[in-house]
């Protein structure tokens, strides 16, 4: 897929600003219902735990996601909202290649417009994702 | 006395070595190690559970993603999703820590989530073993151990939830550990699951070692995971198959069945008896299988449905072999009335074999029965003596609950005489007949001899005759004097014992 068409699926979801959004959301494409504490969900995904409170608040804002509200307890029940769409199932089916995932992620990249991609927060916590960063800056 | 409430897991041939299912609410433990098959037995009890029993269930995960489970599940045209999209299936992806937590909380949001679509059921993939003596326990005696794990299964009761929790065992033999896993002593059902290796092959056995609350079949039992259907559990072959077929052991004692071999009749007082065993012993190539494929045709020309179970010949060389003496197979198969099976004797699985005879027999409801060979089957199982004969009585006992007249070929490797008459096996004992076709070494040529050595209930001469195969006609027993050009057998005597002499009394020495 060209790159005005990841734009284009990009834009028509809207929501998806930060890589972190794209990973989430593929973890839940994933695993549609998942009752999981915020720390063990930061260490399936790879980000720290500031930006997947970001990243979950933009998903669950796009009502692409509901989880449970509940303060007294640790975890918290995920449920994705869409997971048969077309839209979805043409993300995942790009995502599912390594060479279709960095595309993606520069698109988005070519997208943003929020300052937190910038900022330390929305820095990835594990190396694997820190090479991601890399990927992404020599492609610019 | 109330019908007890019992859980159907729906896996086939499960609910029968578990006399119909497990006591509802039980926590059900499968231990095996990786591969064994632990996942698919679960997804199975919570997949028939919603479809066919209307019993909807919650998957947990706490390892494999969701995704995959849903592909897996696809392979045995399971469609997950579908039941999901339905409200009878829920698949929960977690923690085993945030699990724990979940099934002590009054207001547990993985138990509201089961309360949601009514489930019934539960499967949860998987925990590590608990050990007494393992690191899990806190103060060193496995307590702490085995409080969590009574914490959970009490989580578990409170909503009477019937669950199966899959718990990974190392590859080696339960019975090898220092101590017993914990899980064995809270859990109410135990079933373990193994990957069995022999010869360079592997089965899969699986064995109800517990279960509270009602009677199951004991034992090791073999089971497939089969494409595009799931779990087949086949009952060991030595198990008990219930009341109708013990009390069965008993052939009719007044209705016959003629052989279709030309004499024998004669011979064999008008025919083997329904119900009965007969063993035809002879080394290779002596005619065995000409016997019974006359025997077959014989019922096919009466219109009584017949059954050949061969492990040494293909249905076409089966149905070629028939055509060289005359016996169109092909079109009593066409007319249903005759049935060919042929299972490979490589790597048999003995107690799916027989679940597949059992099936055939009942099914197609044959009057006569030839197996093809005995021997083979010896062979195939190895130097399991006993195997062997728990299956030979298996099958005689499943062919007398049916009123089918067998005949069992059985090759004798003794090519002149016979020292024994089922070999090693000591199956004499199990049966009603014993034909022995031997070759009898006179001159020099080898000429056929036929002798009826046993029949049970029936008087016999206990003569020796000589018969011959025809190209084009089968086997004939030869009338005592013919033919005119040799001398009969009457003259000889120790035909069967390899040395046989003319009687000196014979009439051209008084002449």
């Amino acid at each position: 897929m060209e790159a005005p068409r990841f734009q284009h699926l990009l834009a028509r979801i809207g929501v998806l600003r930060h890589p972190c959004d794209l990973d989430l959301l593929l973890f839940f494409h994933r695993h549609p219902q998942s009752l999981l504490t915020t720390e063990r969900l930061a260490a399936y995904v790879g980000y720290d735990l500031n930006q997947i409170a970001r990243s979950l608040d933009r998903l669950t804002d796009a009502g692409l996601l509901k989880c449970s509200q509940n303060p007294t307890r640790d975890a918290r029940m995920y449920v994705l909202l869409t997971p048969g769409t077309a839209w979805l199932v043409s993300l995942i089916d790009i995502a599912s290649t390594p060479d279709g995932r960095r595309r993606l992620l520069d698109a988005m990249k070519e997208e943003a417009s929020e300052p937190e991609t910038s900022s330390d927060h929305s820095r990835p916590s594990n190396a694997l994702t820190r090479r991601r960063r890399r990927t992404i800056n020599s492609r610019r | 006395m109330a019908e007890q409430d019992l859980v159907r897991t729906g896996v086939p041939g499960l609910d029968g070595i578990l006399n119909g299912g497990i006591p509802r609410g039980n926590v059900i433990v499968v231990e095996g190690p990786a591969g064994s098959g632990k996942t698919t037995l679960g997804l199975e009890f919570v997949y028939r559970g919603a479809r066919e029993f209307n019993e909807p269930g919650v998957i947990v995960l706490f390892e494999v993603s969701p995704s995959k489970i849903v592909r897996d599940a696809g392979r045995f045209g399971w469609d997950l999703l579908e039941l999901e999209r339905q409200g009878k299936v829920k698949i929960i992806f977690t923690t085993r820590s945030v699990l724990q937590q979940e099934l002590q909380q009054s207001d547990s949001l993985l138990l509201a989530e089961a309360a949601r679509i009514g489930a019934r059921r539960m499967f949860i993939d998987s925990l590590p073993p608990l050990r007494i003596d393992g690191p899990t326990g806190e103060d060193g005696n496995g307590a702490a151990a085995r409080e969590m794990f009574h914490t959970l299964v009490q989580g578990l009761h409170r909503e009477n939830l019937t669950a199966l929790l899959a718990v990974e065992l190392p590859g080696l033999e339960r019975a090898r550990h220092a101590s017993p896993p914990i899980e064995e002593f809270v859990a109410d059902t135990i079933i373990v699951v193994r990957i069995v290796e022999a010869q360079r092959a592997a089965t899969r056995s699986i064995e109800i070692v517990k279960s509270r609350g009602h009677d199951f079949q004991m034992g090791n039992h073999s089971f497939r995971i089969v494409d595009g259907r799931g779990l087949e559990v086949y009952k060991r072959v030595q198990a008990p198959r219930g009341w109708s077929r013990e009390m069965a052991a008993a052939y009719d004692p007044t209705t016959r069945v003629p052989t279709g071999v030309p004499g024998l009749d004669d011979l064999v007082n008008g025919g083997y008896f329904l119900g009965s065993t007969t063993l035809v012993v002879g080394v290779s190539g002596v005619g065995k299988s000409v016997m019974a494929l006359q025997f077959i045709a014989e019922g096919a020309r009466r219109s009584e449905r017949s059954l050949i179970m061969s492990l040494d010949e293909t249905p076409a060389q089966i149905t070629r072999n028939a055509g060289t003496i005359g016996i169109d197979l092909e079109k009593e198969i066409a007319r249903d009335v005759v049935s060919v099976q042929y299972d490979a004797p490589q790597e048999i699985e003995i107690d799916r074999h027989f679940a597949q005879i059992e099936h055939i027999v009942e099914e197609f409801q044959p009057k006569r029965v030839v197996i093809d060979s005995l021997s083979t089957y010896g062979s195939a199982l190895g130097s399991s003596r006993r195997l062997f004969r728990d299956f030979f009585h298996a099958l005689v006992v499943l062919m007398k609950e049916h009123q089918v007249a067998a005949v069992y070929n059985h090759e004798n490797p003794e090519i002149l005489g016979m020292s024994s008459m089922a070999g090693e096996y000591g199956m004499s004992s199990l049966v009603d007949n014993i034909l022995l076709l031997n070759w009898v070494e006179l001159s020099d040529e080898f000429r056929l001899a036929l002798t009826v050595a046993k029949m049970r209930a029936n008087p016999t001469r206990r003569m020796t005759s000589e018969c011959e195969v025809v190209n084009g006609l089968g086997m004939r027993i030869l009338p005592r004097q013919v033919p005119p050009a040799a001398l009969p057998f009457s003259a000889y005597y120790s035909l069967v014992s390899r040395s046989p002499e003319r009687h000196t009394m014979r009439p051209a020495v008084h002449e």
